[in-house]
């Protein structure tokens, strides 16, 4: 059985870029995530650490 | 982010002054992250792959080119080593190893590796921002080989992918435009040039800040567009900017600083032969 520290809903207002992934990944819209702490704690991801790109930019040279 | 909630651990804080274009504030941080990296115990190879990965970038920006392709050949190497390969992260140093020949200039050597990546990573089922990121990668090492259809057919594409989120893609919005303008340029569609670099500047200046490097190299393309429509006065401004902030955050000997003093000295002379 859950404490009731567990069912407490926890508010997570979205930025802008984070409204357009929801969007973007599920077709829908909000301005906020509400979780449980419970439901919150199965879905932190793990800190894997990720690799970056570098970006090819045009440099014009004028010859 | 503010001074008091900036990540603590040197790995985060370095990458974070390395996108701000921070690089001599960026190096000490990249360079002990590695050193912790390489001294844990037990050993990580995930985190000790991402701290080569990440000073090769920095070591890229910074045109220390063998050193940069050194860097993501140990990452590499590590990476096939794995137990459980991640091919989306094997697709990154394939496409980092293209960007190195795609600075050198060696645009065949690095379309090999551009290839590379974006065919791991297709096959992986890689999410579609990556995937538009490594066909955006692509196209600018075909744009150097002047195939401007294929990589103009590569950069609307990706262009259409980054779009779908257009504040979350905001930087890879502004690099394509840049991209996708110069190329316009090279065609001699300088009206159309104009306004992708107008676009691709106000963006970069939004989102990277003022003094960027990366704001430069569009600054730099924008001043060549108005040169090359007669427009000296509005050039040598752009020129000035950009040879301003190269030499600022990159110094003076760095191959981008040089490319543009020479592109301002040519639109000087430019204009002294069109008062004459």
């Amino acid at each position: 059985m859950s404490t009731p520290s567990e069912k407490t809903l926890v508010r997570l207002d979205l930025t802008k870029a984070q409204q357009e992934q929801v969007k973007y990944a599920t077709g829908r819209e909000g301005e906020a995530l509400e979780l449980t702490v419970q439901e919150l704690e199965e879905r932190i991801a793990p800190a894997v650490p990720r690799l970056a790109s570098n970006h090819n930019e045009t440099l014009l040279t004028d010859c | 982010m503010s001074v008091t909630d900036q990540p603590s651990d040197p790995g985060t804080l370095g990458a974070l002054h390395r996108s701000r274009g921070e690089f001599a504030r960026a190096e000490p941080l990249l360079r002990a992250a590695l050193a912790a990296a390489e001294a844990a115990e037990p050993p990580d190879g995930a985190a000790l792959a991402a701290a080569l990965n990440a000073l090769g970038l920095l070591c890229k920006d910074l045109a220390r080119y063998d050193e940069a392709r050194a860097l993501y050949e140990r990452t590499l190497a590590l990476l096939e080593c794995a137990r459980a390969p991640d091919r989306r992260e094997i697709a990154t140093v394939y496409h980092n190893l293209g960007g190195i020949e795609h600075a050198r200039g060696d645009y065949a050597a690095g379309e090999a590796f551009a290839r590379r990546g974006l065919a791991i990573r297709t096959k992986a089922g890689g999410d579609p921002r990556a995937v538009a990121a490594d066909m955006v990668a692509l196209a600018a090492l075909l744009d150097g080989q002047e195939r401007y259809d294929e990589a103009e057919r590569l950069y609307g594409e990706a262009l259409r992918i980054f779009e779908r989120a257009p504040a979350a893609n905001a930087g890879e919005i502004a690099g394509v435009l840049n991209n996708l303008g110069a190329l316009h340029a090279r065609r001699g569609r300088l009206e159309q040039a104009e306004v992708l670099l107008e676009l691709a500047v106000a963006l970069k200046q939004r989102t990277l800040g003022p003094t960027h490097p990366d704001v430069a190299v569009t600054l730099n393309n924008l001043a060549m567009t108005h040169r090359r429509r007669g427009d000296f006065a509005r050039g040598a401004a752009l020129y000035a900017q950009a040879v301003g902030i190269f030499e600022q955050s990159l110094g003076a000997d760095h191959p981008k600083a040089v490319t543009c003093r020479a592109n301002a000295a040519r639109c000087a002379a430019a204009a002294g032969e069109a008062r004459a």
